[in-house]
């Protein structure tokens, strides 16, 4: 009898082994690290609004001054890489289409209008376009990472359709740019 | 059509003119600015905590969103489906030089699929008040999941126990019976 029991023992042994390692390793599963020293981003703009009033069709704007406008500081503790993104604008129910080669001819039947940014220290006059699609900014054709305290100056450029409907007259516009920053 | 110059009011105020803040500078943060999570299994949540700090000299209220990011770190891909990440709340009021904070969890489908997978998602926090610059930041979260062979072993403990329960019965059943006999004699 002893040796049926023990038997039996030892095939229940056999079966359990294989399901040992697998309970073992269900413990700390998961693994959520956000690093020891709490790190913050953050980046403050000192420019909120540019008005520019009223506006013809086809015309060019420039924030003044061209390159140093706006300030962005890096306030966070971590270096940043910065993003540029546009919107189309909107007058109530109408609409400018935000151009996404820099041109103003027009989207189908809608007026189309093009943004662009100026980084101080960039060769001058060399602006880069802003488009709806969320790309990282650029100076001198090479992504810009902003370090902790530094501070990095830039400009606008806008040019307005090349032609609008008196539907849009005296209407006011509503658009953003937005800037982004995440951990480089 | 004929062209004709006309002069639009858009009194390119691009913002909202009621604001007060309009012309103030935009600043707040977000920590932490990075998370990693590893051994996520598909079927399981993880959970963890955004704190967002308001420089502003008035409440402002932020609102939080998944993105795409334009630069993913080297060998991540997209995660599949930003609806498995969810915010409690969504947005939140904070009030001026103060912060609050923000639960955030990522569920992956219970699916062998999504197993062994490196995924980076950014986690944006804007401020629902927008004017023409708009500010916002970016939580890079990095995403790695585990297995689905622990599922597997886990119905293989359950098989086992059960079978090693059925033959401990067995052989309680069997010493007893041979025990009778003894005791009749």
């Amino acid at each position: 009898m002893k040796t049926g029991i023990l038997s039996i023992s030892g095939a229940i042994l056999l079966i359990l082994t294989p399901c040992l390692p697998a309970s073992a390793s269900e413990s700390g599963i998961i693994t959520i690290t956000m690093t020891a020293v709490e790190t913050t981003i953050s980046i403050s703009l000192d420019k909120a609004d540019w008005a520019l009033g009223e506006v013809p069709e086809d015309a060019e704007y420039k924030t003044d001054p061209e390159a140093t406008w706006c300030t962005i500081t890096n306030e966070g503790n971590v270096d940043v890489d910065l993003g540029i993104q546009g919107e189309h604008a909107e007058f109530s129910t109408l609409l400018w289409f935000l151009s996404e080669d820099g041109t103003n001819d027009g989207v189908d039947s809608y007026p189309e209008y093009a943004l662009w940014y100026h980084i101080a220290g960039d060769s001058e006059g060399s602006y880069t376009s802003i488009t709806l699609t969320e790309t990282s900014a650029k100076k001198g054709g090479e992504s810009m990472t902003l370090e902790v305290a530094d501070t990095e100056q830039f400009g606008l450029k806008l040019l307005t359709p090349d032609y609008f409907s008196s539907d849009y007259v005296g209407k006011e516009m509503t658009t953003h740019i937005t800037i982004s920053a995440v951990k480089a | 059509m004929t062209r004709y110059l006309i002069w639009l009011s858009i009194a390119l105020l691009f913002a909202i003119a009621s604001l007060p803040s309009a012309a103030q500078a935009q600043s707040f943060g977000v920590s932490p600015a990075e998370v990693t999570i590893d051994g996520l299994l598909p079927g399981e949540e993880a959970e963890f905590e955004l704190a967002i700090h308001n420089h502003y000299y008035a409440a402002h209220t932020f609102v939080l969103s998944t993105s795409h990011p334009w630069e993913r770190r080297p060998g991540r891909a997209d995660l599949p489906d930003d609806s498995w990440i969810g915010f409690s709340p969504q947005q939140v009021e904070v009030a001026a030089n103060s912060q609050a904070a923000v639960r955030v969890t990522l569920a992956i489908p219970s699916n062998q699929e999504w197993s062994d997978r490196d995924w980076e998602v950014w986690l944006g926090v804007t401020p629902e008040e927008k004017e023409f610059l708009v500010a916002n930041c970016y939580v890079r979260v990095l995403v790695s999941t585990g297995t689905q062979a622990q599922a597997g072993s886990n119905i293989g403990l359950i098989a086992g126990i059960v079978i090693a329960v059925l033959l401990l019965s067995y052989a309680v059943y069997y010493s007893r019976r041979k025990a009778k006999p003894e005791h009749q004699s």
